[in-house]
């Protein structure tokens, strides 16, 4: 199959940037991307995009109550994971990777431009709210549900190849990449965190809260930090 | 998402509907997301008059209605939901701008069974529609 030919940047508009990002893209849906047999290792294409990171809360714990039926857990994470990609997928969003037990998501990273922080927003209302859903069935049938946090973060990132010839996968890196993951950390149950950026971009449109936090791990700079919950008292009930 | 079929799907003829109409897609893509269930199905509307056809073919159980819509209000179209009698069962939540507050009482007037203010929080929304299926 011949290799689409990402290998120079194209001169213009910033629809070529959309147009190389997706060609890019395609380049590692190949299986198996053998760098050595490229001809040049592909540009990296910069661009603007939100982040999101999902993280469960207390998998720790239910990993114990499954101590004796791993099937059983992989089969409520994956139906957690379901609901997940599901949501982030009719967002527009591309899941870049999973970390753990959570994703990570971009939206504006693979030649979508628009709406990108509306849509990583809608995404993660729509994963807590679908996973609330599961948890009602699993209070009901089993007696615990499983928590989701997400953080969310925009700004420039990169979209290139990682690693050697040997190897190499689709990565993309930045600032914001690294603020998402880790805000959901610090993300509590059905609630999502989100910069300032992220923040003054929907303020229009949903209630969110300034928080206390103001720092995150690794970091020098101090950082707005904003908190939206969506499951208010009901993340309580088991 | 917006509904263009001449003929009701057969899932819409077995599921409850709830209808959104919005002019500005980000925000219908908020609503949706939030208020995304198993328990009915979720359309659509980007206009006024997309809303009030759609109101007569699919006979919603809830309608979130923006106010400020192009071709027909939202107001105007609450107006004709609560005129039509075919329609008593269908419930109404208004959601406007805090500057159109103006427009709150006009709505509740007109018979809107609640109304939220935008920015909205998704809870808030959630909870009332959950209230206003009975579930």
């Amino acid at each position: 199959m011949p290799m689409p030919d990402v290998t120079e940047p194209l001169p213009g508009l910033p629809t070529d940037d959309a147009d190389r990002l997706l060609r890019l893209r395609n380049l590692f849906t190949i299986p198996g991307p053998d760098i050595k047999a490229w001809p040049r290792v592909p540009v990296p294409v910069l661009c603007t995009a939100s982040i999101l990171f999902t993280d469960l809360r207390g998998f720790t714990r239910l990993t114990e109550r499954f101590a004796h039926d791993p099937a059983g857990l992989l089969e409520v994470l994956n139906a957690h994971l379901k609901k997940v990609l599901r949501s982030i997928a009719i967002c527009g969003g591309v899941v870049e990777k999973f970390v753990g037990d959570g994703v990570m998501a971009t939206f504006g990273a693979s030649g979508d431009e628009a709406d990108h922080v509306g849509r990583a927003m809608a995404a993660a209302i729509g994963l807590i709210g679908a996973n609330e859903a599961l948890n009602r069935r699993w209070v009901a049938d089993w007696g615990f549900r499983l928590d989701v946090g997400v953080g969310i973060a925009s700004g420039p990132v990169v979209v290139g190849a990682v690693g050697s010839a040997d190897r190499s996968e689709l990565g993309v890196l930045g600032d914001a990449v690294n603020v998402a993951a880790r805000l959901v950390t610090q993300a509590g149950p059905g609630e999502v965190l989100m910069t300032g950026t992220v923040y003054r971009a929907m303020e229009a449109m949903l209630q969110s809260e300034l928080t206390s936090q103001s720092a995150v791990r690794g970091r020098s700079g101090r950082l707005e930090i904003y908190r939206m919950s969506l499951l208010g008292g009901r993340g309580d009930l088991a | 998402m917006t509904l263009v079929r001449t003929r009701t799907p057969p899932v819409l003829q077995l599921m409850r509907i709830v209808l959104i109409a919005d002019d500005e897609p980000s925000m219908r893509l908020l609503v949706h997301a939030t208020i995304e269930s198993d328990d009915y199905a979720v359309v659509e509307a980007a206009d006024g008059a997309e809303a009030w056809a759609m109101v007569q073919k699919l006979r919603p159980s809830l309608v979130l209605l923006d106010v400020q819509m192009p071709q027909r209000t939202g107001i105007e179209v609450l107006r004709s939901i609560k005129a039509d009698r075919s329609l008593a069962g269908t419930k109404v939540i208004l959601l406007t701008s805090k500057a159109q507050e103006s427009d709150i009482e006009a709505g509740l007037i007109a018979g809107a069974d609640f109304y939220l203010t935008k920015p909205f929080s998704p809870l808030d929304l959630l909870t009332r529609v959950e209230e206003a299926l009975e579930l």
